[in-house]
């Protein structure tokens, strides 16, 4: 029967390709459209482990913790033996001071003009996600101007002061030129934090738009579950500093409980200051905001997709299958009977759900080349699951459609009607 | 055999445009006869003609082929007497436009699960028996009709049954082309097979054994039995 199947398959070649890409289409979509709205409500899971009783939360720009400097025992014990508590460091917080940031620093900062003219050369690295990606020239800033006084150790700058300009949130350009090349990229960076010394504590805008708390969620989601993560560090090139590279990735923005420091007024003032205070509804309903938008947007497209593909499906098999009944018809009168039938239309959905199957494994295999879908692309169980489940109903409707008409106008009919 | 006793066809029973196309028919043929059905068009001889070859159903009588009751088969059942003892032509060759002739023939053969070698053997058999053998690669669709009245006839012996029931199988073909097809019948005939021809051509109906007219879904004259 499985020859017969292959018969009809192969007598309406061109609309069962169609119907091929259709329905690989439909699944790679499909996978994709699940692997973002996957990836944006792991977010979730974050929040979801919040503990309810806290009254507040501070997500700051800055360490959340000072274990997760991870530095060497031994580059503890050495140079940067000044490294506060936790306690300490959110009490300087609080108090409006400036907190001693300077390990975060340690050997990494902006440098000043002044600083990369004296070092020569004036390298950059700038850090993201964990890795040491770009290594990069200094250029000119497009507004303000890089501190000359900036506070340097061992000939490193600590941090980096725009004169006041800017406040938490704000943007601005720098151009920055990549290796031996003559040319400048510019990139926008943002100021993630201002400290009560006027030096600004910078990130690389990745979003493109003025910072605000949904800016900001999803990579102090990620910072949380990856443990160090978004992280900024700039660097002259310097053998001591290479050396040291993984060490000094920090995290500049984080979640922190802080029922203990959210009493009274003037603690709020200067918490916010350096960040936002939010209760925890506040972090809930903020990620719930930014999840649902997100999603909004994706699954209109994956709804609509599916019913595209549903209805495409429909017109496609109700088509094919007004065609092929007068081969079933025929059939009938050659002796075939209804479990062969049913033999004969299951094959010829194996068939199309293998060749689709296979041209979807295609492109996925061809997506997974491109780094941008690779991430969204990883397989998980909820893919699996809806992929399953588009499989089966797209089976359905191509088993059922025939039968509905089988049932409406059978072969016997067929035959014997003129 | 092939014995029908009061059968009623009605289509569309139970619907306002139920319209019963067969009248208390009763009618046996046996072994081996040569039979024409003659009548006017809309007489009921396609609707006879499908009962026979279990095409269709009818709602009252009962109909024996070899002895064994029609009515009550499972569709199993129904389909291997469809498949293995008896060949229908029909009127409109049913035949897949698209595949080739091969492919048409060795149709029933799939559905007695015959191996392939095999079966390209007796469609080349059958083929060879009406004729066609120079065109077994090509599509229907690019044949004649008498072409294709040939395949369905090769389609329906191709499974050596003992019965074949034809529809009108000269009613689009010139007179040439309709007495070599008769002829093929007689030779098949003479081979053993019993054959009915549905056909409102008198000249078709002298050339075989026996005649019998239906009008109006009745039988109104038997050759067998003059007087009825
Ligand atoms: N599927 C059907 N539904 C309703 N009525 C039908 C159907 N098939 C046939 N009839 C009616 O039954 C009667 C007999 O039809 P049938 O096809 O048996 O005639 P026929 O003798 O074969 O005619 P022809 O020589 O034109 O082929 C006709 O009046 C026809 O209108
Ligand atoms: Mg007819």
């Amino acid at each position: 029967m499985f020859k017969l199947g292959f018969h009809l398959w192969k007598s309406k070649i061109f609309s069962n390709i169609l119907l091929t890409v259709l329905i690989a289409l439909s699944l790679f979509m499909a996978h994709f459209c699940v692997g973002i709205v996957n990836d944006r409500l792991s977010l979730f899971d974050t929040v979801r482990n919040f503990d309810k009783e806290r009254t507040f939360y501070y997500m700051c720009n800055t360490l959340d913790n000072i274990e997760r400097a991870a530095f060497d025992e031994e580059e503890k014990t050495g140079v940067h033996t000044q490294i506060p508590t936790f306690e300490e460091y959110m009490s300087q917080i609080t108090d409006g001071n400036l907190p001693d940031i300077s390990y975060m620093y340690s050997g990494t900062a902006f440098a000043t003009e002044d600083v990369s003219e004296e070092y020569g050369g004036g390298v950059i690295y700038i850090a993201i996600d964990n890795d040491i990606s770009h290594k990069l020239n200094i250029g000119t800033l497009s507004d303000g101007q890089w501190f000359t006084d900036a506070p340097h150790k061992d000939g490193y700058v600590n941090a980096v002061v725009l004169e006041g300009k800017y406040h938490t949130g704000d943007t601005f350009t720098v151009a920055l030129n990549n290796g031996n090349s003559e040319t400048f990229d510019t990139m926008n960076i943002l100021v993630t934090g201002v400290l009560p010394d006027d030096s600004h504590m910078l990130a690389p805008d990745t979003s493109g738009t003025s910072l605000g708390l949904n800016d900001i969620f999803p990579k102090t989601h990620s910072s949380i579950e990856n443990g160090l993560y978004s992280v900024i560090y700039f660097s002259y090139e310097d053998e001591a500093v290479k050396s040291h590279k993984d060490n000094l990735t920090m995290s500049y923005s984080c979640f922190l409980t802080l029922d203990s420091y959210a009493k009274n007024n003037q603690t709020v003032q200067n918490l916010k200051k350096f960040g936002w205070l939010l209760s925890f509804d506040e972090i809930y309903q903020a990620t719930y905001t930014y999840i649902y938008e997100q999603i909004s947007r994706i699954f209109p497209l994956l709804l609509g997709v599916f019913m595209m593909t549903v209805v495409c499906l429909v017109c496609v098999m109700t088509l094919n299958s007004t065609d092929y009944m007068k081969t079933y018809s025929i059939y009938y009168l050659c002796g075939m009977n209804l479990a062969d039938m049913k033999k004969i239309l299951f094959s010829y959905s194996l068939i199309i759900m293998l060749s689709s199957g296979i041209l979807f494994t295609l492109l996925f295999t061809l997506a997974t080349f491109n780094k941008n879908f690779s991430e969204i692309l990883i397989i998980n169980l909820y893919n699996l699951y809806v992929i399953f489940g588009i499989v089966v109903l797209l089976i359905a409707v191509m088993v059922f459609v025939p039968y509905l008409m089988l049932a409406k106008y059978s072969p016997k009919q067929a035959l014997t009607e003129n | 055999m092939i014995k029908l006793s009061a059968v009623n066809k009605t289509y569309n029973s139970k619907k306002p445009n139920a319209f019963q196309a067969l009248h208390n028919v009763s009618l046996t043929i046996e072994d081996g006869e040569l039979t024409a059905i003659i009548g006017r068009s809309g007489a009921g001889k396609s609707t006879l003609l499908h009962i026979m070859g279990c095409i269709d159903t009818f709602e009252e009588g009962t109909y024996l082929i070899d002895n064994e009751n029609v009515s009550g088969l499972s569709d199993k059942k129904l389909s291997a007497i469809r498949n293995k003892k008896i060949g229908i032509v029909m009127q409109d060759f049913a035949l897949i436009e698209t595949y080739s002739v091969l492919q048409n023939v060795m149709t029933p053969l799939y559905f007695s699960k015959i191996k392939s070698k095999q079966a390209k053997e007796m469609a080349m058999k059958a083929i060879r028996a009406v004729g066609m053998e120079e065109y077994l690669h090509t599509p229907i669709k690019n044949l004649s009709g008498g072409q294709k009245q040939r395949i369905a006839i090769a389609r329906a012996i191709v499974n050596n049954p003992s019965v074949i029931l034809a529809d009108e199988p000269t009613g689009a073909l010139d007179s040439k082309t309709s007495t070599e097809i008769i002829a093929l019948f007689q030779t098949l005939n003479q081979l053993g097979k019993t054959i009915v021809i549905i056909t409102h051509d008198l000249s078709v109906a002298e050339k075989c054994n026996r005649q019998i007219e239906i009008s109006d879904g009745r039988i109104i004259h038997d050759s067998n039995s003059p007087i009825i």
